[in-house]
Formats: C-alpha cells, sequence, structure tokens
C-alpha cells in the first residue's frame, strides 16, 4: 500500500480544491495517466498518476478543499517517487513523446560535394536548363568507373580555368618505352624550374601548396575505362626503376588491380594520348593539381642539319587561377628542352 | 542518461556553476523552491544561497542586479519565470546589457544570461503563455536562442553562460517535461548562430524555432506518408541568425515555410522571409509562407488550441504551396 499526496503545484500554495476525479476507487491505472483535476488560485490543474497500479480509495470528495501534502490516493502497490513537475500555473505535459535519437546537424551541413551537385541539378532542372530535353528511352546506368570519370571530368570542368599552350620538341627516341621515362624526366626537371605548376590549389580557400615531391599522375587507357596510376617520387627514381614502376603500374591498370592508394596523391599529370593518335590536345588539369602535360602523336622529321629526329607534339593545361601564363611557357620551355637533350 | 528539458537546463546550471567560480545564478523562488518549473532544483543545496540567490518578486531588479554583477567580473544567471513578466526588465536590458560594451569602446562587457519560459500549452492564465522573442531580436547587443530539447537546452545554455555578451535564453514550457532525450553531461556548449537541422528533406524546408520545431518534426513525418520530404531546421540561435543554412536549404528544396508561435504582424518569421526573398529569390518556386498565431492576445485556456499553430496548420501549409508550386 501507499499513499499518493497532493503535490505543492509550485509557490508554496497552501491548498486546492478537487474538481474531478477521472479514476474510482477499484481502478488499475498507468504512470501519467490522468488522476485528478483540482483547482488553485489561478487554473485547474491536471494531475497525472505518479506510478502504475490499482487505486484502492480516494481519499478527497469533489469540492473538498485538499492542503498541499494531504492524502489524496490510496494504492494497492508499492509506490515509486512522484515526479514534482513544478509550476504555480497551468498544467505541464508529462513526457508524451520522444525524441528521434538521431539528433540533429550543426550549420551548413549540406556543403558536401554531393549535396550541392544534386542541389544544383535541382536548380537547373527548375530553371528548365536541363533535364527533360536530355532524356532518351532505354540506355543503361553507367558503370562505377565511367560514373567516377563523369563526375570527376565535370567538377575539374566546373572549377579550374583552363589554359592550354601547344609546341614541339625534336627529340632522340629510342623507343616508346624510354619516351615515357624520358617524360618524366622532363616534369621532374621543369617542376625544379618552376615549381608553380606542381603544386595543389584549393579554390574554395585560395590555399596553394607547392611540393617538393614530384608525383605523377600517368593516364592509362584501358578496355575498362581510363585509369590514372601514380608514379610516387618520381624525383628520386633512377631511369630503370621509373621504367620498371611504369610497366607495373600500366600493367595493373590492364588487369584492373591499382589500389587507392596507387592512384592518389598526384602533384602532375601526364596523358600520353598520341600513342593512338592525335597530335595536339586540351587536356583538363585535374583539382587540386594545377598542371597535365599531354604528349600527341610522334612524326617523323628530318631537320636541316640533316639528322633525323621525330617531333613530339605537346599540350600543356594549367590552371590559371594558381599559374600565370609566364610561369606555364617556362615550364613547358624546360620540358622541351630536357626532351631534346634526350 | 535519458533526461527532460527541464532536467538539462538543471544540468547544464550545475555543470556552469562547478566550471567557474563567478557564475551566479539568481531569481524569484530559484533557490529554496528549485525554481516555478524545477529548473534549479538541488542547486542552493550544492552551491550554497551566495550562489543561488533568491530574489524579491521584482523583475525590473533582477535584471539591474544582473548587470551590475556583470559589469563586475560576476556571470550572472538570472530567471524571469515567464517572458510575459520580462517587460519591466527591459529598460535594464535594452538600455544597459545590450550597449554596455559599445558605450565604454570594449572596456566593459556584460556576459549575463536570462533564462525565460516562454510560448503557449500548458493552460496558463494570461501573461504566462507569450512568444515576444521579437521584441528581443530587434535590439542590436542582445543574443538570443531558443531551446528545442534536452539536448539543446543543456548546449545553448553552456553557450550562453560561456559568451561574453549578454544572451536572452528561452525555453518552451510545454516541452519542459513532455520529451526525454539522451543528454551527455560532457560540457559541450552548441555554436551560437548556427543553425540546427534535425531532419533533411527534398521538397519544402520547415524554418521554426522553441516548441514549434517538435511540431515541424512531427508534421514532417505525417508529410512523408505524402510523398512529401521535408527538412526541418531549428533556427536556435534567433540572434545572430544563421541565414546562410537556411538559404542553402532552400535553394535545393525551392519552397520555405517559417512556423512561429508569436503573432503574426512583427514576428521573427517575416524577417526571414524577407532575407530569403533578398537572399535566394531566383531560387523560390513560391513565395515563403508563414504560419503563426493570429494577431491577437494569447487566450485563457479553452481558445488556447485555437490560437496556437498546430500540426495540421503545417500540414496544410505545407500541401498548398506544393500543390500551387
Amino acid at each position: 500500500m501507499s499513499i499518493f499526496h497532493l503535490p505543492d503545484l509550485g509557490e508554496g500554495l497552501a491548498d486546492a480544491t478537487v474538481v474531478r476525479w477521472h479514476v474510482q476507487a477499484g481502478d488499475d491505472v498507468r504512470a501519467e495517466q490522468l488522476l485528478v483535476s483540482v483547482e488553485t488560485d489561478k487554473a485547474i490543474v491536471d494531475i497525472p498518476s505518479p506510478q502504475s497500479g490499482h487505486v484502492e480509495a480516494l481519499l478527497a470528495r469533489e469540492g473538498q478543499v485538499v492542503p498541499t501534502h494531504a492524502p489524496l490516493v490510496r494504492f494497492a502497490d508499492q509506490a515509486s517517487v512522484s515526479t514534482d513537475a513544478g509550476s504555480v500555473v497551468g498544467h505541464l505535459p508529462q513526457q508524451e513523446a520522444r525524441l528521434s535519437p538521431q539528433g540533429f546537424l550543426i550549420g551548413r551541413h549540406r556543403h558536401t560535394e554531393a549535396r550541392l551537385q544534386q542541389t544544383r541539378a535541382r536548380r537547373e532542372s527548375r530553371a528548365g536548363v536541363a533535364g527533360a530535353d536530355v532524356r532518351f528511352e532505354g540506355g543503361e546506368p553507367l558503370d562505377p568507373m565511367r560514373r567516377a570519370m563523369a563526375e570527376h571530368m565535370a567538377r575539374a570542368h566546373r572549377e579550374i580555368v583552363p589554359v592550354t599552350i601547344h609546341d614541339e620538341a625534336l627529340i632522340m627516341l629510342p623507343d616508346v618505352r624510354a619516351l615515357m621515362v624520358l617524360l618524366v624526366k622532363a616534369l621532374v626537371a621543369a617542376s625544379r624550374a618552376e615549381p608553380s605548376l606542381n603544386a595543389w590549389y584549393d579554390g574554395d580557400r585560395q590555399y596553394r601548396k607547392l611540393h617538393d615531391a614530384v608525383h605523377v599522375g600517368i593516364a592509362v587507357d584501358t578496355v575498362h575505362g581510363l585509369y590514372v596510376p601514380v608514379l610516387h617520387h618520381a624525383e628520386q627514381l633512377s631511369a630503370e626503376e621509373m621504367a620498371r614502376r611504369i610497366d607495373e603500374l600500366k600493367q595493373m591498370a590492364q588487369e584492373r588491380r591499382l589500389t587507392a592508394s596507387q592512384q592518389a596523391g598526384a602533384t602532375l599529370t601526364l596523358s600520353n594520348f598520341g600513342s593512338v593518335a592525335g597530335r595536339f590536345a586540351t587536356p583538363l588539369v585535374m583539382p587540386p593539381q594545377v598542371a597535365i602535360l599531354g604528349t600527341g602523336h610522334l612524326c617523323d622529321v628530318t631537320t636541316v642539319a640533316g639528322d633525323s629526329r621525330k617531333q613530339l607534339p605537346l599540350s600543356l593545361t594549367v590552371d590559371h587561377r594558381a599559374v600565370t601564363g609566364g610561369e606555364a611557357a617556362r615550364f613547358l620551355s624546360v620540358v622541351m628542352a630536357t626532351l631534346s637533350a634526350g | 542518461m535519458q533526461m527532460t528539458v527541464v532536467e538539462a537546463v538543471d544540468l547544464a546550471l550545475a555543470r556552469a556553476l562547478s566550471e567557474d567560480d563567478n557564475v551566479v545564478v539568481l531569481g524569484e523562488d530559484v533557490g529554496r523552491n528549485g525554481g516555478v518549473f524545477r529548473a534549479t532544483v538541488g542547486l542552493r543545496e550544492r552551491f550554497g544561497p551566495r550562489r543561488v540567490i533568491d530574489t524579491p518578486l521584482a523583475e525590473n531588479l533582477i535584471a539591474g542586479v544582473a548587470v551590475g554583477m556583470a559589469t563586475q567580473g560576476l556571470r550572472p544567471v538570472a530567471e524571469i519565470q515567464f517572458i510575459g513578466f520580462m517587460y519591466a526588465a527591459l529598460e535594464h536590458l535594452v538600455s544597459h546589457a545590450a550597449r554596455l560594451r559599445n558605450r565604454t569602446r570594449g572596456r566593459i562587457t556584460c556576459p549575463l544570461t536570462l533564462r525565460m519560459p516562454f510560448g503557449g500549452g500548458i493552460h496558463a492564465p494570461e501573461h504566462h503563455s507569450e512568444s515576444t522573442e521579437a521584441l528581443l531580436t530587434h535590439i542590436p547587443g542582445l543574443k538570443v536562442l531558443a531551446v528545442s530539447s534536452p539536448q539543446t537546452a543543456y548546449g545553448l545554455l553552456l553557450a550562453a553562460i560561456r559568451d561574453p555578451d549578454p544572451v536572452i535564453v528561452l525555453e518552451p514550457e510545454r516541452l519542459y517535461r513532455s520529451l526525454k532525450a539522451e543528454v551527455p553531461d560532457d560540457g559541450q556548449a552548441l555554436p551560437i548562430g548556427q543553425c540546427l537541422t534535425w531532419r533533411e528533406g527534398d521538397d519544402v524546408t520547415l524554418v521554426s524555432w522553441g516548441a514549434a520545431v517538435q511540431d515541424c518534426l512531427q508534421a514532417a513525418e505525417l508529410l512523408a506518408a505524402d510523398n512529401i520530404s521535408a527538412e526541418v531546421i531549428d533556427v536556435a540561435s534567433l540572434r545572430p541568425l544563421d541565414m546562410a543554412t537556411i538559404v542553402e536549404s532552400v535553394r535545393h528544396t525551392g519552397r520555405c515555410v517559417i512556423v512561429h508561435e508569436a503573432c503574426r504582424t512583427g514576428g521573427f518569421g517575416g524577417e526571414i522571409a524577407a532575407q530569403l526573398v533578398e537572399l535566394a529569390f531566383a531560387d523560390l518556386l513560391t513565395a515563403p509562407r508563414r504560419v503563426t498565431a493570429p494577431d491577437v492576445i494569447v487566450p485563457y485556456l479553452k481558445l488556447e488550441p485555437h490560437y496556437l499553430p498546430g500540426v495540421a496548420d503545417i500540414v496544410a501549409a505545407v500541401s498548398d504551396i506544393m500543390e500551387s508550386s
């Protein structure tokens, strides 16, 4: 047995009048179920049951004035301590609902690339720019490889301010394998002469980071799509090591065995598109990098001096937000000089 | 630990009192009685009558003493029992607390916190159910925060107490004991001037503060059944106001419904709507919509349900703008 007493309804009110009982002797009640309405000086106050249990007896009549802390209800079960909700006036709703446990996100949580892309797409379709007119029947969704390419290229196209300069280098060339090594060497030499192209740029924060190390991303065309494995620390490698590592990376790309770390961290990119066809191009810089060198189709030429050389078309794109035209031209001139010197 | 809003307030106060000897709690009945809503239970017993001070029934005095304490190195946390009783305190808040830093060229600041229960829904008599926060958000120099849950009660109150300038913390009466949530006593304050996003959505942004946030969350649940995806943003800090988060959300959804318990004219929802039109006009598919109480004095308890904007009003407003845009 336990007794429920009229709680202090706040501010030390001396008593309250029982207006209406909502339960009867013999009822089984739940905790928080409405028990009785009482009237104080200022308002009607609904008092919930402090516990679940069996009501044995009501200890006051309707209309009776009950002093604060006087017995109100006798329960058959053991009491639990009642909650003192306070409040001189009114009735505070008691725990009707629970919050969802996941909570909230603080501030501009949407500021992720995926969210912004989604927002952009919605805005464009709203404005009638894209959407309906490019839709077609049939087709299939892109595989993950092509989807990644589409996203990376769209981002590069959107973010960077590209300038491409073209020139040709006259080279003595033993074989194609040696050409890759020579190109990497040329990039290392040019990075030493003009460090602002071997750099990363964050346009949102307007931060630039110049790198001592030269990590060359090498674009590899495969039947599965485009891969860009990275030749890390090219500046520390001998020609033999370079040739061996490049072969390894290309082989792994063809076999789709590249790990994430083998494709991360490039500070410059090299694209040898001309091994198939095409002399000049406008390669796209991949942020946060600021430069990419593309090499076109090799041609045999005979120089005025009469020696037989090959002509290698070069296309250097830089992000003009981070690189000046002069820096790009000087970089390219060092590349050409290194290539010609062999 | 799972706790109610009122318990979270008590916990944050105890934390602040134990962390900083300069923190002082004062107000009517905050000591022996534990507060009209029991938000200061146990504080006087634990920290003593010099730091948890019962004042006379005089809001003018409470605010004036708090300003004085704040200028002399203390961090007073004053309670006004209901926002409807703050008008006598406004002189001190507007003419002194808000401008002491400016007046003294930064020599004297006023790190006071003023807690006030606000809003209706507890069947109370006159003066006890008002939402006159727009009177405060109009004043340069005051910061105004609104609690919507146990977690934000704890985090916002700590932020207010630690802030070097006067901060008003509004606590919704009808949520005091109607919600429970996990609130770790980790001393982590929430940032002032950042919106909180309780639910992410794509079709409409619901913007509110105080108890209305919970109504918006319920409305979002109902709307989801109708395949309408609502984002729910809790403004949390009315001044300074984080429009960036609201604009970013509305750029995404294209629609905005602002919900507040305060009456319509001159309510803070109008400020948000105006800024949205200035900052995101091209992204709005339709005009921002307000769901508010009508322009009348808060009625007694029988008419209160008709006065307070409810879940059904929010759902109706959203359905309406979804049809027209």
